[in-house]
C-alpha cells in the first residue's frame, strides 16, 4: 500500500524509461544502470530514490487510508478481507511484564526443588544453553527453590504462589501456557520478538498489525493505545521504547498512541491557556472554510482528509478527557481495583482505563509494567512487583467478566522470557537472584477464544526445558491473531520483496489446545 | 530541469487530470505533498522571525512535554531526564534538535520524522489528528503564531487588510484571494470581540512561550491576531508544498 512506487520491490513497477522526461536523462540513466548492476540491488534502489526525489512526490502518490478500515460497516469484512473467519475476540488487552517475571517463583510449581536447595544444577539439564554474560562466569549454578509457598486454588486446583493472592482467585478464568519459549536471551531482542515477531527493529508490532487489519470501532479514540505504568525507582527498570509500539513498514497511523498519566493524556491534547472551547471551535470553522476553498481550487483529495483529521482532533479533545474522567465510577469500582487505581500511572489505574477503553471500542490496549528484571534480591523485589500488579490483573478480568466484555475481549499477560532456576550471584537461605532464561516461561490468557481454568505445556522438574507442548513466541502470536479472527499465514504485507507477517517467515502454529 | 515547464507547473489538478492521472504518474500537474516534520516546524518559526539562522553547533533541546524521556529510559542512562534549553536554542532549525532514538521529540514524531533506528529510504506522509493537535496546541506553534502576529502588526501597516495580505505573503507566497481574506476578516472580528471581553484569556494566550512578547501591542489585539496567525499556520495550503 505505502511502498515507494519507484522502489524495485513495488508491484507497480515504473521505470525512468516510462516517465515523460527528456530522452537525454533517460540515456544517462541507462548508462548508470549498467554500472549499477555491478553495485547490486542496494545501489539500484538508492539510485531510484535519488531520481524520485528530483521529481518530488507527485508521481509517487500513494494514499493511505484516511483512517483504518472500519469493521463496523457493511458486511463486517473490510477491504483487506479481514477478519478471515468469525472472530471470538473483537479486542485485546495485553499486560506486558517487561523485564521477565520469574516463572518458577510464581506459576511453574516445582515442589521437588526445595530438597535440592543449593545443590548444583545437573549439567545434563543445562545442556548447551547459552548463558548471559552475567552468569556465564559463575563457578556454580546452585538451585534456588521458590522462596514462597504455593497453594492450590479454584475448582481446577491450580498451583499459584502465595505472592499472587488475587490472581489465585481467578485461576478458573485463566489459561496458563507454561511452555512458552523464545530465541532471545537479552531484553531488547526478546521484547522485540514478542511484540513484532522479529528481534531486529523495523517490523510492525502486534497492535499495529491489528489496527491495520481490523481498523477502529470508535471514531473518537485511537485504535491502538499504549499505557505505561509509573516506574518504581527501586526496581530494575529495563528501558522500553517506541519501537515496541511502532508500525514498522506499515503506515505510521497504525502505531500505538500513548495515553499518558503525566500532563495531557494524549500529547498536545489541551488547548493553550486563553483558548476556550468556543474559541477553538470558531478557529476550526475558519480553517475548515478556507481548506474547502483550497479543495475546490486545487482538487487534492488529501485536503479532504486533513479537514476530517482536524475534526477528529477536536472530537478527541472531548472524548479523551471523558475517557480519563473517573469521577463517575461507582464505589464498587474502587472496591474491586483498590484505592491505588485513583492514582494516575499506577498499574491498577491503567487496568481501569483499559476496561474503559474496551467499553468504548478501542481495538488493542497494551499496558507496560517495567521492573521484573530480578537479577538479585528476588526476595526483596518480587513481593513488591506482585503487590503492584496482582490486584489490577484480577480487577480487570473480573470487571470485564461482570460487564459481559470478557466474552469478546482477550486479555494477555506475558513478559519477554523466563528466569533461571539457579541463582545468579550468591544464594543464601534469605535471598537469591535469577538470570534471563529463554527456554521456558509462563504466560496467561483469559477471555474470548481461549479455555478457562486450563494449563498448557509442561517443563522439566527444574523449570528449565520444555518437556511437553512447546509454544514458541511465533505460535503464541499466531494464536492471538487467531482469537481475533485472523489467519496469520494469510495476513501479509509485501515489503522488501517478502510477504511479511507478524509470525515471520518461519512456520508458526496456532496453539489449538487452548482454544475454545 | 528546475526551469522546465513540467517542474514549474501548478499543483492544481482539474477533474480531467485527476481522472486520467490520479497518481500524477504522467506529471500532469505539479507535486503537492504535506511537508516533512522539520519543514513544518521551521516554517512556523521562520514566519514569525524566530528561526535562528546560525549554522552548526551543539544540538538543541527545544520545548518538549514532560516525562517523554523519563517514561522509557534506563534509570542510569545519561539521557534519562530531558533538560530543556532556553533562549535561542528554542528556535534553532529542526535539524539541530537533539535526537534520542528511544523517544523522539513527539512533535516531530507526529509528522513521521524517522526514529533513526532503522534505515529510512522514504518518509511516510500520514495525515493524523495528532498532527492537528501539535500545530494547534504545542507551545512551539502557539509562540510562533504570536510572533507571526507581532510581525504582521509591525510590518503590515495599520489596516486589517494589509496585515492579512502580509501574512499570506509570508506563509503562502501570495496575497490571500478575496474569499480566503473574507473568512480571515470575519474570524478576526470574532476574536477581537472575544478577547476584548476576556482580557485574562488574552493575557494568558500571549504569554505562552519563553520569547518575550511585544508589550507595545495591546494584549487583546495581539491575542486576536495570534489566533488568526494560528489559523493560517494550520491551513492545508501552509502545511503542503
Amino acid at each position: 500500500m505505502k511502498q515507494h512506487p519507484l522502489c524495485s520491490d513495488c508491484e507497480n513497477k515504473i521505470t525512468p524509461m516510462d516517465l515523460p522526461i527528456p530522452s537525454g536523462l533517460k540515456k544517462e540513466w541507462a548508462t548508470c544502470e549498467s554500472r549499477r548492476r555491478f553495485l547490486g540491488r542496494t545501489g539500484k534502489v538508492l539510485g531510484w530514490a535519488a531520481l524520485a526525489s528530483l521529481f518530488g512526490e507527485a508521481s509517487l502518490h500513494y494514499r493511505a487510508f484516511a483512517s483504518g478500515p472500519n469493521l463496523q460497516t457493511g458486511s463486517g469484512i473490510n477491504n483487506l478481507g479481514l477478519p478471515h473467519f468469525a472472530p471470538k475476540a473483537k479486542r485485546a488487552i495485553y499486560l506486558f511484564m517487561s523485564g521477565a517475571p520469574p516463572q518458577v517463583d510464581l506459576f511453574d510449581y516445582k515442589p521437588n526443588l526445595a530438597a535440592q536447595f543449593n545443590s548444583d544444577m545437573p549439567a545434563s539439564v543445562r545442556g548447551n544453553q547459552q548463558l548471559t554474560g552475567m552468569t556465564a562466569g559463575q563457578a556454580r549454578f546452585p538451585i534456588a527453590p521458590a522462596h514462597w509457598p504455593f497453594n492450590q486454588h479454584g475448582h481446577t486446583g491450580t498451583w499459584i504462589s502465595d505472592l499472587l493472592p488475587y490472581t489465585a482467585r481467578m485461576v478458573d478464568d485463566l489459561t496458563f501456557i507454561k511452555s512458552t519459549n523464545t530465541d532471545a536471551i537479552n531484553h531488547e531482542p526478546a521484547i522485540m520478538l514478542m511484540n513484532t515477531g522479529n528481534m531486529n527493529a523495523g517490523k510492525p508490532c502486534l497492535g499495529a498489525w491489528l489496527a491495520y487489519g481490523l481498523g477502529n470501532m470508535n471514531d473518537n479514540l485511537p485504535t491502538f493505545v499504549v499505557l505505561q505504568t509509573k516506574t518504581n525507582p527501586k526496581e530494575n527498570n529495563q528501558p522500553v521504547s517506541s519501537r515496541l509500539w511502532s508500525s514498522g513498514f506499515l503506515s505510521s497511523e497504525f502505531s500505538g498512541i500513548g495515553l499518558r498519566s503525566v500532563g495531557d493524556p494524549v500529547l498536545y491534547l489541551q488547548d493553550p491557556a486563553g483558548v476556550d472551547r468556543d474559541t477553538r471551535r470558531r478557529m476550526l470553522d475558519a480553517v475548515e472554510e478556507i481548506n474547502r476553498q483550497t479543495l475546490a481550487e486545487v482538487g487534492d483529495p488529501e485536503t479532504n482528509s486533513r479537514i476530517a483529521q482536524y475534526e477528529m482532533a477536536f472530537r478527541m479533545q472531548s472524548s479523551v478527557p471523558e475517557l480519563t474522567d473517573l469521577s463517575r465510577e461507582p464505589e464498587s469500582t474502587w472496591d474491586l481495583y483498590g484505592p491505588e487505581a485513583k492514582e494516575p500511572g499506577t498499574f491498577a489505574y491503567n487496568c481501569l482505563l483499559a476496561r474503559r477503553m474496551a467499553e468504548r471500542g478501542v481495538r488493542f490496549t497494551q499496558i507496560y509494567k517495567r521492573g521484573w528484571d530480578v537479577h538479585d534480591n528476588v526476595v526483596g523485589n518480587l513481593p513488591v512487583l506482585c503487590q503492584e500488579t496482582d490486584r489490577g490483573c484480577f480487577a480487570l478480568v473480573t470487571d470485564l467478566k461482570r460487564r459481559g466484555l470478557l466474552d469478546d475481549t482477550l486479555v494477555i499477560w506475558a513478559g519477554e522470557f523466563g528466569r533461571t532456576v539457579y541463582s545468579q550471584g550468591g544464594l543464601s537461605q534469605e535471598n537469591y537472584g535469577r538470570d534471563h532464561h529463554p527456554r521456558c516461561f509462563t504466560v496467561w490468557m483469559a477471555g474470548a477464544g481461549v479455555r478457562s481454568g486450563f494449563s498448557y505445556g509442561e517443563t522439566d522438574e527444574y523449570s528449565y526445558n520444555v518437556v511437553k507442548d512447546p509454544v514458541h513466541v511465533r505460535d503464541f502470536n499466531a494464536t492471538i491473531l487467531h482469537c481475533l479472527g485472523i489467519d496469520h499465514n494469510q495476513f501479509t504485507y509485501k515489503f522488501q520483496g517478502l510477504d511479511q507477517k507478524l509470525t515471520s517467515p518461519v512456520p508458526a502454529f496456532v496453539v489449538q489446545g487452548i482454544l475454545t | 530541469m528546475v526551469m522546465s515547464a513540467t517542474y514549474r507547473q501548478s499543483s492544481k489538478a482539474g477533474p480531467q487530470q485527476l481522472a486520467k492521472d490520479p497518481r500524477n504518474q504522467w506529471l500532469s500537474h505539479g507535486p503537492r505533498f504535506r511537508m516533512d516534520a522539520e519543514m513544518v516546524r521551521d516554517i512556523a518559526l521562520q514566519s514569525g522571525g524566530l528561526l535562528v539562522q546560525e549554522i552548526g553547533g551543539p544540538s538543541a533541546k527545544p520545548y518538549q512535554p514532560p516525562s517523554i524521556w523519563e517514561q522509557v529510559s534506563y534509570p542510569t542512562s545519561d539521557t534519562v531526564r530531558y533538560v530543556q534549553d532556553h533562549g535561542s536554542s528554542l528556535h534553532r532549525r529542526s535539524m539541530y534538535t537533539y535526537v534520542k532514538r528511544m523517544a523522539l521529540l513527539p512533535n516531530m514524531d507526529a509528522f513521521d520524522a524517522p526514529a533513526r533506528d532503522v534505515v529510512c529510504t522514504r518518509r511516510q506522509r500520514t495525515d493524523t489528528p495528532l498532527q492537528a493537535l501539535v500545530t494547534m496546541n504545542d507551545v512551539q506553534w502557539v509562540e510562533a503564531a504570536r510572533a507571526l502576529a507581532e510581525r504582521v502588526i509591525r510590518e503590515g501597516g495599520p489596516g486589517h487588510e494589509q496585515r492579512i495580505d502580509r501574512m499570506g505573503l509570508i506563509l503562502l507566497s501570495r496575497v490571500p484571494p478575496p474569499p480566503m481574506a473574507a473568512v480571515l476578516e470575519k474570524s478576526l472580528g470574532e476574536m477581537q470581540k472575544h478577547y476584548a471581553a476576556n482580557p485574562k484569556d488574552a493575557r494568558a494566550l500571549v504569554s505562552i512561550g519563553e520569547k518575550r512578547r511585544d508589550s507595545s501591542i495591546p494584549e487583546p489585539e495581539l491575542a486576536a491576531w495570534t489566533m488568526i496567525a494560528s489559523e493560517m499556520l494550520n491551513l492545508d495550503e501552509t502545511l503542503n508544498k
